[in-house]
């Protein structure tokens, strides 16, 4: 009787163990599947965006006919001051320099705007506001994080970009109708201020609260307080924050590409003046390019990338340096 | 802190106050002194392409890098807005989205952007759409006869009255009072009154003609028999090429029975049959303060490639 027993169990311990193998291979395909995606989009903008740099493309020029487009120079691509030169299709000289460092123009101007803005909502929300007050405050910031992109752009076009045209008049300036560097920093600015106020308001509510107390024990009043003692030691917080943002502006597309104007070279430090970033260089006349024309942009996807790799490494290295003089 | 918010509450109302006068100072005058703002279409346009070959700049169709700097690329309802907001731009549209009452379209060397003066030909701003047959239908055997019907039927629904007025639809300019109706047309073409289905009408050339070609052959196809249309747009060259050229062969891809073209044949391009489907004008727009009225290609060739950058050479 006890080995009938002892059968029963061993055959119950052998099912629960498939039934265990079985889930768990079913999970690890779920992994693997997920995973496989992201490579499979890192393969092929490496491979595509790669293209124009190792192979000859076929061209067509109206005078000459049909001939061999060289292959585009990696140090002229990445410094040239003009989008292309030659016809279209039937040249391989791009460059995107002009829109590298106008894209970082951009992006440092909105983060000037933002980082200000946000901290102070983050410690009204955090610190000063009433309960209930802070509770609203802090659903409006999340709503406004959840509008897509294209909202902002719309807007940006339709009310932001005539103010900018208004400014440009009382400046004695004149503008593309308001399509415009500034009309993109306050794009950027509106999307953003949400991230990194929620990133800001954790930080801040999450500093040690024997800290405030001890400085408001010293007799220091509570803005001295929340200015020289929790913004200092909310600081790495509110750097992570800055990260999450300049990597969400760094990489807006839809709304940039409606306000900016799309300039086709040219640097510009002039607010009013029309600028292009990355991005929106990539949606320019994506809507019937095939060849060269098309894997082109998958470079300047690879350039994008390399771009806000070297931003957070930068950003992490000063994070580093500027966070040593706190314990967190 | 009431100084800071004091301040502040001024600069608000000084910007605010700025936007509205500044919206009206823009109506008032019109500064001639101010540079002149450029937009085109983009380069895969082929309202581009007729525009830079009207003005004599056929080489600034697909080549950006030789127009003036500072250009900016907008589409046809882009470009109708700023003209609308900016009394310094200039740009260029279809003569079918013209509307008078919100801007200014320029005469074109003195003729005024009507349809009358496109269909007169004294508008010169303008590209005729062209089509071409087979000269050559021997090819397709047994079904020769019934091709060449198909593909001469279809030419006539185009100049039937039904036929003019879903061009016109499309955007095309024509003479609507020169079509007869296709009741009248079809008694030409028995092959109408068969059952077409097992026929396939390829139908190519110019991809600019490819709304006009898109908008008819489904209504062709009802009126005639069910003949089931093939559209493959990939050019006015191929349009010879398909219909009489390297590509005739009927096994070849790119081969086709009636062909398009946004452009004069050349002499390289004997055919048979040619003629006329529609004219497609294009027309210079500025915001309605603008006091230029009208304009020359040559003026217009020199403010693209940047010779002339402000509006003070013309007063």
């Amino acid at each position: 009787m006890i080995d009938v027993q002892s059968q029963i169990t061993i055959k119950r311990i052998k099912q629960k163990n498939r039934a265990d193998q079985v889930t768990k291979s079913i999970f690890m395909g779920a992994g693997m599947l997920s995973a496989s995606f992201i490579i499979l989009i890192i393969v092929i903008v490496a491979i595509k965006g790669l293209s124009p740099f190792l192979i000859t493309y076929e061209g067509y020029n109206s005078n000459i006919g049909i001939l061999e487009l060289p292959k585009v120079n990696p140090f002229l691509f990445v410094t040239a001051n003009q989008w292309l030169d030659g016809p279209l299709g039937g040249s391989s000289a791009y460059g995107v320099g002009f829109a590298i460092i106008n894209t970082i123009i951009a992006v440092i101007l909105s983060i000037a705007i933002t980082l200000p803005v946000a901290i102070m909502t983050a410690l009204l929300i955090a610190k000063i506001a009433p309960k209930r007050f802070a509770e609203v405050l802090r659903t409006v910031v999340e709503l406004l994080a959840s509008i897509p992109s294209i909202v902002y752009g719309v807007i940006g076009l339709g009310v932001i970009a005539p103010i900018v045209a208004s400014i440009g008049t009382l400046f004695g300036y004149q503008t593309a109708a308001g399509l415009s560097l500034l009309s993109t920093v306050f794009v950027l600015f509106m999307m953003t201020l949400p991230t990194i106020t929620a990133v800001a308001e954790t930080s801040i509510r999450s500093v040690k609260n024997d800290i405030i107390e001890g400085s408001l024990a010293l007799a220091a009043s509570p803005m001295q307080t929340y200015f020289k003692v929790v913004l200092t030691s909310a600081k790495s917080g509110i750097f992570a924050g800055v990260i999450l943002g300049v990597g969400r502006a760094l990489g807006e597309a839809t709304a940039v590409s409606m306000v900016s104007g799309n300039a086709f070279s040219g640097v510009t430090l002039n607010v009013l003046d029309t600028t292009s970033t990355l991005t929106s260089r990539m949606l320019m006349g994506l809507k019937e390019t095939t060849g060269i024309d098309y894997d082109v942009r998958f470079s300047v996807a690879l350039v994008l990338m390399l771009v806000i790799i070297i931003t957070n490494v930068l950003l992490k290295f000063v994070m580093k340096k500027v966070g040593n003089l706190d314990e967190k | 802190m009431k100084k800071i918010a004091l301040t502040l509450v001024l600069v608000l109302t000084l910007t605010l106050s700025a936007c509205v006068t500044g919206g009206e100072g823009n109506n008032d005058s019109f500064d001639e002194t101010s540079s002149i703002k450029v937009y085109t279409r983009d380069t895969s346009s082929g309202t581009r392409d007729g525009f830079m070959s009207g003005i004599g700049f056929k080489a600034a169709t697909k080549d950006d890098s030789i127009l003036v700097p500072g250009f900016i690329t907008a589409g046809n309802a882009e470009q109708v807005s700023a003209v609308q907001t900016d009394p310094y731009a200039i740009g260029y549209v279809s003569l079918s989205t013209l509307n008078t009452q919100l801007f200014k379209g320029l005469y074109f060397d003195g003729v005024a952007p009507t349809e009358a003066n496109v269909l007169n030909d004294s508008y010169k701003l303008s590209r005729n759409f062209n089509y071409m047959l087979r000269d050559d239908y021997s090819v397709y055997g047994a079904d020769a006869a019934a091709y060449e019907a198909l593909s001469k039927a279809f030419i006539a629904y185009m100049g039937s009255t039904e036929g003019l007025a879903s061009i016109a639809q499309a955007g095309g300019i024509v003479d609507l009072s020169s079509g007869q109706s296709w009741d009248t047309v079809k008694a030409q073409f028995p092959i109408c009154e068969q059952d077409n289905s097992a026929y396939t009408l390829k139908i190519g050339g110019s991809d600019s003609v490819e709304k006009i070609a898109t908008e008819i052959s489904p209504d062709f196809s009802a009126k005639c028999g069910n003949v089931v249309p093939q559209h493959n747009h990939t050019g006015s060259s191929n349009a010879y090429k398909g219909l009489n050229g390297s590509n005739a062969a009927i096994d070849d891809a790119l081969s086709i029975h009636v062909g398009f073209a946004s452009r004069e044949f050349t002499a390289q391009e004997p055919a048979l049959v040619t003629g006329r489907v529609a004219v497609d004008a294009i027309v210079v727009i500025v915001h309605l303060e603008n006091p230029l009225i009208s304009i020359t290609p040559s003026a217009l060739r020199r403010i693209y490639s940047g010779e002339v950058t402000n509006w003070s050479v013309f007063f």
